[in-house]
C-alpha cells in the first residue's frame, strides 16, 4: 500500500515537470510570435526564405538609322562588405587589395569598415570613396577590375576578402560619347531617363521590373519570371551626318571663339531629324554640371528643344512667306528704303542704319531690311493676317517633337493685353518674339516642302517585346500654298546668288536666310554681341535636306553671313555625299537622257 | 479455463516472437526504399538546382559580356574612331570634286536596319523543355487512351 501511494506521488510529480515544461514552451512560443522581439524572428524567418528582390531588366538600347549602336546598358558592381562575414584578417586585407587595384586610400576604406562594424544594426555597408569637392560617391568597378576583384574573392590561397561582395548596379554605356549627348539626355542613377530621347521613350526603354525571391538553397530553387526587357528605339539621326555637323559646328566655335552653337540637320519632306548637335558637348554620364541651376550662364541641355532665342532676319522668311501667300507683296514690288519707319511710336532703322533706296522684294531679303520687312509686316500685311500666319508657322507652339524638355518660345500677338502696335514692327524683323532652334528649322521647312510642315521626330522604330512599332510622318501644317513657296524660293535662291553668299556650294542650287539677332538683356539689346544664324535647304529641284545653324556671341564677326553661312556650306558639301545627291548639271544630264530616250 | 480452451493447441513463443520481428523488419525495409527514394529524388533535384544557380550565374556574366562586348565594338565603330583610323592608314573623307556620278538604272541601295527585339524579352515559355519534366500521369492516361481510340 505504501509502495502504490509512493507509486502515484512519483506520478503526479513527474506529470507536474511535464506540464510546467509544456506551459514554459508554450509561454516561450507567444513571445516568439509576438513579443517585443517578434519584428527580430520575422525578419530572420525571411532572410531563410531568401530576399524579395526587385528585378529591373536592361534598359533598352538605342541606334542610329544604320544600326550603330549609340546607347546601351552594361552591368557595374558597388563593392559592399557583409559585416557578419568578416574575420579579423578580411578586415586588414579588404582595405589594402582595394587600395592598391583601384588606387584608393587604404585607411579610409579601412575606416568605413570599422565604422560599420561598430554600428549596431548595420549588417552590410557600400564602400564609398570622396570626390575633389568633399562630397562621397559609391565605388563602382567595373570592366577587368570587377575579373581580377571576383578571381581574388574566389581564390582560396589569396588574400582573405570574407565579406567583400559584388553588388551589381545597371550602367548606361553611349559609345559615341559626347557626339550625341544632346540627342540621348541622361539616365540619373536611379535608372530615370531625363531630356532628350533618354527622357521621352523612358517608359518604353525602361521595361517592365519583376519581383522575384533570390532563393540559395539549392532544393528550393524555382524558375523566376524573367522582367519585361526595355524596348528598343531607332533614331532617324544619321551618325556619319551627326559627325560632319559636330566637326563643323567645332571648327566654327574654334574660329569665331563663339560662347556656344547648335547645328540641325532635318529632312523638310517627312520631318526627320537627321542630326542635331550642340557645342558645348554634353557627355551623357558626367552630366552633374549641367544641373546646377540658377547660374545664368549654364548651358542647357538639348538646346535644340529647349534654348530659346530671338531670331532676327531669318525670321523675315515667314514674314514675307506670309505676304507672298496673303498676295499683298509681288517680288517686283518695289519699297523705297528711307533708312527708318515708325510703327506704333517706336522708329525701327536697319541693321547698318542707312537708307537703302528703291529695293524688290529680292533685295529686302538680300540686304536684310529691317525697315522694309517692317512695313510689309505691319503695312502690307497688318496684325491679324501677320500673327495669324506666324500661328499657322507654329511658332508660339510647342512641335511635339520626341525630345524631352521642349519649351514653345514666346510669340504676344494682337490678342495679349500687353501687346503694342510697335510689337508688329519688331517682330516682322525678328525681335521681340522668340523661338527654339526646331520650331524654326520646322516653320521654314515649309517653305522648302511645297508648304507642308511635317513634324519634327527623332525615333523612327521602337521594338518591344510585342513587335515594332514605325511613327508615321505627320503632317501638322499647310501653311503656305505651292506657289508661294515656288515663288519664294526663287527669291531667296537668286538672293543668295546676288549676295555671293558663303554658304553657296557649287554645283548645287541652294536656298537660304542669314540672321544676325541682337540679345535682349534686362537693360535693352546689348549692342555687342549677337546671335548669328543660318538656315537653308537643298537642292532646289528636290529639297533632301534643311539644314539649321546659329552661333552664341561670336567674337570674331557678329554677323550670320560671315560666320554662320560657312558652317551651313561646310556641312551641306558633306551632305550631298553622304546622302548621294548628284549635282544640278548630272540631274540636268540624266532628264536628257531619259528625254532622249 | 474450460476444457475446450485447455485441449487448444499453443503457439511456441518463438513464433510470435518471429513474426514480431519479421513484420518490424518488413516496416523497416519499407522505409529504408522509401526513404532511399526520397533521397536520391532529393539529391537529384538538388544538384538540379545547384545546376540552375550555376547556369543562371552564367548566363547573366554571359549576358553582361555581350552587352559589355557590343559596347566597345560599337566605341570602335564610331565616326571619330573610325576617322582616326582611316587617317593612321593614308585615307581622307571623300570631297565632292573626288566624286564623278555615273547613271546606273537599277542600282542597289543601302537596306533599311531593323533592330531584332531584345533577347531578355522573350517569354519563358518560348524555351523548349522536354515532354519527360512536362507530362503528368493524367497526361501519360489521356495520351495512352488516345493512342488506343486511334488504333
Amino acid at each position: 500500500m505504501i509502495a502504490t501511494d509512493r507509486m502515484q506521488g512519483r506520478i503526479w510529480f513527474v506529470t507536474g515537470m511535464m506540464a510546467v515544461a509544456m506551459l514554459a514552451i508554450v509561454v516561450q512560443l507567444v513571445r516568439v510570435q509576438f513579443g517585443t522581439f517578434a519584428p527580430i524572428f520575422a525578419t530572420a524567418a525571411q532572410i531563410g526564405k531568401g530576399i524579395v528582390e526587385k528585378v529591373y531588366p536592361d534598359r533598352g538600347q538605342i541606334f542610329d538609322r544604320h544600326g550603330r549602336l549609340i546607347a546601351t546598358t552594361t552591368t557595374a558592381y558597388y563593392l559592399e562588405v557583409e559585416i557578419r562575414q568578416l574575420t579579423i584578417q578580411s578586415k586588414k586585407d579588404i582595405p589594402i587589395v582595394l587600395a592598391e587595384l583601384l588606387e584608393l586610400e587604404a585607411d579610409d576604406l579601412e575606416r568605413q569598415i570599422l565604422i560599420a562594424e561598430a554600428g549596431s544594426d548595420v549588417v552590410r555597408t557600400r564602400l564609398t570613396q570622396p570626390a575633389e569637392d568633399g562630397r562621397r560617391f559609391p565605388i563602382l568597378i567595373d570592366g577587368n577590375n570587377k575579373v581580377v576583384l571576383t578571381l581574388l574573392i574566389e581564390d582560396e590561397k589569396g588574400p582573405d576578402l570574407s565579406g567583400l561582395d559584388l553588388a551589381p548596379k545597371q550602367k548606361r554605356v553611349y559609345p559615341s560619347g559626347p557626339l550625341t549627348g544632346h540627342i540621348l539626355g541622361i539616365v540619373n542613377q536611379e535608372g530615370i531617363g531625363y531630356f532628350g530621347v533618354e527622357g521621352a521613350y523612358d517608359d518604353w526603354l525602361v521595361g517592365k521590373p519583376t519581383e522575384i525571391q533570390e532563393v540559395d538553397i539549392p532544393l528550393d530553387v524555382t524558375s523566376n519570371p524573367e522582367p519585361q526587357a526595355g524596348s528598343s528605339l531607332v533614331l532617324t539621326i544619321d551618325l556619319a551626318i551627326q559627325y560632319v555637323a559636330a566637326q563643323a559646328l567645332d571648327r566654327a566655335i574654334q574660329v569665331t571663339d563663339a560662347d556656344s552653337g547648335q547645328v540641325i540637320v532635318m529632312d523638310p519632306r517627312n520631318g526627320e531629324l537627321l542630326a542635331i548637335v550642340a557645342w558645348p558637348p554634353l557627355d551623357p554620364t558626367q552630366y552633374d554640371q549641367w544641373l546646377i541651376e540658377g547660374e545664368e550662364e549654364t548651358p542647357v541641355i538639348g538646346p535644340a528643344v529647349s534654348g530659346q532665342f530671338e531670331p532676327g532676319s531669318t525670321f523675315k522668311v515667314l514674314v514675307m512667306a506670309a505676304a507672298l501667300e496673303e498676295n499683298v507683296v509681288e517680288p517686283d514690288d518695289i519699297f523705297i528704303d528711307t533708312g527708318e519707319i515708325e510703327i506704333g511710336g517706336h522708329v525701327i532703322r536697319n541693321w547698318d542704319g542707312e537708307a537703302w533706296g528703291p529695293q524688290d522684294m529680292v533685295g529686302c531679303l538680300q540686304y536684310s531690311l529691317n525697315v522694309c520687312l517692317a512695313d510689309v509686316g505691319a503695312n502690307k500685311l497688318g496684325a491679324g493676317r501677320f500673327y495669324d500666319a506666324l500661328e499657322a508657322f507654329g511658332i508660339g507652339s510647342l512641335t511635339n517633337i520626341d525630345l524631352d524638355g521642349e519649351v514653345s518660345g514666346k510669340l504676344r500677338t494682337h490678342r495679349d493685353p500687353y501687346w503694342t502696335e510697335s510689337d508688329l514692327g519688331t517682330n516682322s524683323f525678328g525681335q521681340g518674339v522668340s523661338v527654339t532652334p526646331i520650331q524654326l528649322i520646322t516653320a521654314v521647312s515649309a517653305i522648302a516642302n511645297d508648304g507642308e510642315m511635317m513634324q519634327p521626330h527623332i525615333v523612327r522604330q521602337v521594338v518591344g517585346p510585342q513587335g515594332s512599332y514605325y511613327p508615321k510622318p505627320t503632317l501638322i501644317g499647310r501653311p503656305l500654298s505651292f506657289e508661294t513657296t515656288d515663288t519664294l524660293n526663287e527669291m531667296l535662291a537668286e538672293a543668295l546668288i546676288k549676295e555671293g553668299s558663303l554658304a553657296l556650294v557649287s554645283g548645287y542650287n541652294l536656298a537660304g536666310k542669314t540672321g544676325t539677332a541682337s540679345i535682349p538683356t534686362e537693360y535693352g539689346y546689348d549692342p555687342r554681341q549677337t546671335i548669328a544664324t543660318f538656315v537653308g535647304w537643298g537642292p532646289m529641284e528636290d529639297p533632301r535636306f534643311i539644314i539649321f545653324v546659329r552661333l552664341d556671341k561670336p567674337k570674331t564677326s557678329p554677323w550670320g553671313s560671315v560666320v554662320a553661312a560657312p558652317v551651313f556650306r561646310e556641312v551641306a558639301e558633306r551632305l550631298v555625299v553622304l546622302l548621294e545627291i548628284p549635282p544640278v548639271d548630272v540631274l540636268q544630264r540624266i532628264a536628257g537622257q531619259v528625254q532622249g530616250n | 479455463m474450460s476444457v475446450k480452451e485447455q485441449n487448444l493447441p499453443k503457439q511456441a513463443p518463438w513464433r510470435s516472437v518471429l513474426r514480431s520481428t519479421s513484420s518490424a523488419l518488413l516496416w523497416l525495409v519499407i522505409l529504408l526504399i522509401v526513404g532511399g527514394m526520397y533521397l536520391a529524388i532529393n539529391a537529384k533535384a538538388t544538384t538540379a538546382g545547384r545546376d540552375v544557380l550555376r547556369l543562371s550565374a552564367a548566363l547573366d556574366n554571359a549576358k553582361n559580356q555581350r552587352n559589355e562586348l557590343q559596347a566597345t565594338l560599337a566605341e570602335l565603330l564610331s565616326p571619330g574612331r573610325m576617322i582616326e583610323i582611316v587617317s593612321s592608314l593614308g585615307f581622307r573623307e571623300t570631297l565632292l570634286k573626288d566624286i564623278i556620278y555615273v547613271p546606273f538604272e537599277g542600282a542597289p541601295r543601302d537596306d533599311e536596319f531593323e533592330a531584332n527585339h531584345s533577347e531578355s524579352s522573350e517569354e519563358e515559355g518560348s524555351i523548349p523543355i522536354s515532354p519527360a519534366y512536362r507530362e503528368t500521369l493524367v497526361d501519360w492516361i489521356e495520351g495512352w487512351l488516345q493512342k488506343g481510340e486511334s488504333e
